[in-house]
């Protein structure tokens, strides 16, 4: 499907950005007809995103539904946008995620509600253009735009410390993505070709790599550059706090969404272009992760107010994607892919659901909260759902994750494997706890007013995403082969990898359960 | 001896100096005070006038006056620069009107004779009349800085403008002398033609003594360290429309002026200067950037972030390669677009609060959404965020710098971001997030509306869609090289 000579991702990538367009001439009176313009091009984007998702053709090699446009031609900057395996599945988390985080936001907030739409548009829309971005200028363009909006919407309509917070989460984002960008220009002068394309230089890289010593440099700058967003420990301070005083959609979306945007980037770009750089720094890599779920997860542990809980929990989550990459083997990246799709949701949903309560009871502190689920048994029913799924229970999305990264990452660092491990019992200690200690108990009579998500309107956005969690949960292999398909080509292309554990995760294996 | 002298050439500067005259005349026999309203109106006509000439003559490549007048492509893109500023300043300057008590009328014909000073460096071809150009600029805008005469700030600005500038003034002749003592000439292409034929000349101390002279007098202009104490002060005293007329105008006429002579005459010495101007970019990103994490005025919060973008500038100097210059000129399109949206609004503010501090901006974006919006856009566009103008600016400077291996200087310039990131954000930290001190709507007129749409548009434009501004700076300096 062209339409203007744009492709289908174009259109998905575009609409919410369209939106802003419509949104900024619509006068600020009438918020009911924003919050419908908005929801209804996020709509668009997911129907889009699902279509690319359904007819990604995993017999073919190479990226999809591309859209290629000269930019500046003198400099090698093109408008390239496409999906592989990968990009088609966090495309869809992306607009999926975007639908909820809106849904949501029209549901709660009243305030400037123009404004508000407007940068949160213009952050669904850049998130989107990462995923599918083939560029090197455009994947850093639409990166910097994901982060710059978060500002006003964290300090505005925002709680708590919301000033701080927001400063500092834009900061420490920008400071890294500047120290990636050193990275990136050094290696588009290295790489001599002059131009951004990402394709060009996969292949031209394949076959005459940077010299060991620049990779060994480039790749820490770019690993550590867009591992600040993915909460790479010890740069993971501004999390916590940022999600604490955001406003609950924009929480959904960025431990959602914009967490993944660095992984993913860490793929295309560290893993793809920098193959030797990464073989070097990946064992400390690895070592950070398990830090990442250790030590995020024990802080979360003595956390009293529910938003830091699931702050922390979201940095603690964030070192299984970082193992997963970190093991550079076929197995654990697509568990990695994998997992970033079921996080997603996951974290989304769980942001969801405390923004519910702190609406009604304006307190996150767990220790003013308790017995909850009495007055609102459909919001405890989903976030002890959540809970699970954050702890890895089988049949919900994350578990699968979890477990394909644990025997990808068995062979290639042992010890941080057995600490993830270990971090799995330490997640369910403090997840389940939190469900205890908001949820049951006995009611205070401060709450006895309150009330649960009654109409189908309002269970929508908490049903859709556990719905999603659950399917895929059971059926893994709606998302597995895609992300094979996308996962294959960077290791056909690369020096072979360490050997890992012999378990063919051939589609004939999946299609058998 | 026929006078080389040729109308069509020299009929941007012609034109500008018949609507001087004009309006001198005007203001000498409008006696009524309604008649004298109409003489901003009458410039911004001949402007516009003007402008749309010099847009039909965008080929053309030719000089005269013996080859000290030069009218090229590169001329061309400054002079857009220099008429699409003339343009934002003299609408601020309408704006501006009660402020100023007396001389009002002066004041706008001191500005056109700016304008003219300016036109005339883009196209200089000769060190004399680089100089006196660079002076008329210089004087008018010593006068400007000095105008609200019962105000201590505005006459102390004007004074230590006026000394400082006098001093780099006697540098840069002195700087002149010697090139002229060398070579022989003070016309930029028998000079060059000279070190052609004399290439050792190029190396003699008393070249490079005149080259090092002659960029300390421009490093005044343009505001580069060690040449940028001047600065702050000045931007915080002089009237609003003369601190963004010293912001924008002054600067890129200042580059205007470099780029042709370190293309020129001082190509030989090219390793020397790309050298000197990284480390001299990379000190003056870092006053320019630390010095105004402190401000809470918003004019010297201006000034001391147009010294730091004048470092991003001299980056885009140092790199030195075809690509490298032309970054320079996009960053000086997407600068003066971004800067004149966010003095628009510092106009606009100053108009209703009388004051100019940082505070004073609180709640701006319930009293004036427009507004708000407006100076947002221009202050993240100055901090080089995408999809605006000084994104694609800023990121083709550090390209070039790394591909001419500055690795280091492209680190200092992104440290240099965040810095700057942290005090532009305070400003819009005081319209977003915090509660205005009297929450009357501001009623923006409809021209400010307009005026604050051109600067948003040229912002948004160029971010997004930087392919054919890259191609015109391209052929800009296709002569050159």
């Amino acid at each position: 499907m062209n339409f203007l000579h744009l492709g289908l991702i174009s259109w998905t990538v575009l609409t919410p950005l369209l939106a802003v367009g419509v949104i900024i001439f619509i006068p600020k009176t009438k918020a009911n007809l924003i919050k419908q313009v908005a929801l209804l091009s996020v709509s668009i984007s997911l129907v889009l995103a699902f279509l690319c998702f359904v007819r990604y053709d995993r017999t073919l090699n190479g990226y999809q539904f591309v859209d290629k446009i000269e930019w500046i031609k003198s400099l090698g900057i093109s408008y390239h946008v496409g999906i592989d395996g990968i990009g088609a599945v966090l495309v869809l988390l992306g607009a999926i995620c975007s639908f909820a985080g809106v849904y949501v936001s029209s549901m709660s907030i009243e305030k400037s509600v123009k404004e508000y739409f407007v940068f949160y548009l213009m952050l669904v829309s850049a998130c989107l253009g990462v995923f599918s971005s083939l560029d090197l200028f455009f994947l850093y363009f639409f990166y910097e735009m994901a982060v710059l909006p978060v500002y006003p919407l964290i300090g505005k309509w925002g709680s708590g410390n919301k000033e701080y917070a927001t400063m500092k989460l834009t900061l420490y984002l920008t400071a890294g993505a500047l120290l990636a960008l050193v990275g990136l220009l050094w290696l588009y002068s290295a790489s001599g070709l002059g131009t951004f394309d990402i394709p060009v230089l996969e292949t031209y890289f394949a076959q005459s790599p940077l010299p060991d010593s620049l990779q060994n440099i480039l790749f820490p700058l770019i690993m550590v550059g867009f591992g600040v967003i993915v909460t790479l420990w010890p740069f993971h301070t501004w999390s916590p706090m940022g999600y604490a005083a955001a406003p609950t959609a924009v929480s959904m979306i960025h431990a959602g969404v914009l967490k993944k945007l660095g992984a993913l980037i860490i793929i295309r770009v560290a893993i793809n272009l920098l193959p030797t750089g990464a073989h070097t720094w990946m064992p400390l890599v690895a070592w950070i992760a398990a830090i990442n779920i250790l030590y995020c997860g024990l802080i979360a542990w003595r956390q009293r107010d529910l938003k830091f809980i699931l702050g922390y929990s979201s940095c603690s989550h964030m070192g299984y994607i970082l193992l997963g990459l970190s093991s550079l083997n076929p197995i654990a990246l697509t568990g990695t892919v994998f997992y970033m799709f079921a996080h997603g949701v996951m974290a989304a949903l769980g942001f969801a659901l405390v923004g519910f309560c702190y609406e009604q009871t304006h307190t996150r502190m767990i220790d003013e909260l308790g017995g909850l689920a009495k007055k609102m048994p459909f919001i405890a029913t989903c976030f002890t759902m959540m809970a699970l799924a954050s702890a890895g229970l089988p049949g919900l999305a994350p578990f699968v994750g979890e477990v394909i990264i644990l025997i990808g990452s068995w062979g290639a660092s042992r010890i941080p494997t057995l600490l993830a491990i270990l971090g799995l019992v330490v997640t369910a200690t403090y997840t389940l706890r939190m469900v205890r200690q908001t949820f049951q108990g006995p009611l205070p009579e401060k709450w006895q007013h309150l009330t649960d998500a009654k109409t189908i309107f309002q269970r929508i956005p908490y049903a859709g995403l556990l719905a999603i969690l659950i399917i895929v949960g059971f059926l893994p292999m709606i998302l597995l082969p895609t992300i094979e398909q996308g996962v294959k080509p960077l290791f056909q292309r690369q020096l072979p990898s360490p050997p890992v554990a012999v378990v063919d995760l051939s589609r004939q294996e999946f299609q058998k359960s | 001896m026929m006078i080389d002298f040729s109308w069509s050439v020299l009929s941007t500067e012609l034109y500008l100096s018949l609507s001087i005259l004009v309006i001198f005349l005007a203001e000498f026999f409008f006696t009524d005070e309604r008649k004298k309203k109409l003489i901003p109106s009458i410039a911004s006509l001949s402007l516009l006038a003007i402008f749309i000439h010099l847009l039909t003559r965008s080929h053309e490549n030719s000089s005269t006056l013996w080859r000290s007048f030069v009218q090229d492509p590169l001329s061309f893109y400054f002079k857009v620069l220099f008429l699409l500023t003339g343009g934002f300043v003299l609408f601020m300057i309408s704006k501006s009107q009660d402020k100023l008590q007396k001389g009002r009328d002066e004041f706008v014909l001191l500005f056109m004779i700016a304008l003219l000073g300016m036109s005339f460096v883009a196209s200089a071809g000769d060190f004399v009349l680089l100089f006196v150009s660079l002076e008329i600029l210089t004087i008018s805008l010593y006068i400007m800085t000095a105008y609200l005469r019962s105000q201590e700030a505005s006459i102390e600005a004007g004074l230590k403008y006026l000394i400082m500038g006098a001093l780099s003034t006697g540098v840069f002749l002195y700087g002149m002398s010697f090139i002229y003592g060398l070579t022989g000439s003070t016309e930029f292409n028998k000079i060059g033609e000279y070190l052609a034929s004399n290439p050792e000349a190029a190396h003699s101390t008393g070249f490079m003594f005149g080259m090092i002279l002659i960029l300390s007098g421009l490093g005044f202009k343009i505001g580069s360290f060690p040449f940028q104490l001047w600065i702050p002060d000045v931007y915080q005293g002089a009237p609003t429309p003369v601190t963004a007329l010293l912001a924008i105008g002054s600067k890129t006429a200042g580059f205007a002026a470099l780029i042709r002579l370190l293309l020129g005459v001082f190509l030989p010495l090219s390793d020397r200067w790309a050298l000197l101007f990284a480390i001299l970019s990379a000190i003056t990103m870092f006053y320019g950037n630390l010095g105004a994490l402190w401000q809470t005025n918003i004019k010297r919060l201006m000034g001391y972030s147009s010294i730091g973008h004048a470092g991003y500038l001299l980056m885009g100097l140092s790199a030195f390669s075809h690509s490298g210059m032309e970054s320079v000129l996009y960053y000086l399109l997407a600068y003066l677009f971004s800067t004149a949206g966010a003095f628009l609004v510092i106009v606009a503010v100053s108009n209703l609060t009388k004051a100019e501090k940082i505070s004073d901006f609180k709640g701006l974006s319930e009293r004036s959404p427009i507004l708000a919006a407006g100076m947002m856009l221009s202050l993240l566009s100055l901090a080089g965020v995408p999809p605006l103008a000084g994104f694609f600016a800023k990121f083709y400077i550090f390209l070039n710098a790394a591909q001419s291996d500055l690795i280091w200087l492209v680190a200092v310039g992104c440290l240099n971001v965040i810095f700057s990131l942290y005090y532009y954000l305070m400003v819009v930290k005081a319209m977003y997030l915090e509660s205005p001190v009297t929450s009357s709507e501001f009623q923006v007129p409809l021209s400010v509306k307009i005026a604050q749409f051109t600067s948003i548009a040229g912002i948004l434009i160029l971010g997004v869609w930087q392919g054919p501004f890259v191609e015109w700076a391209h052929r800009a300096l296709a002569n050159t090289f």
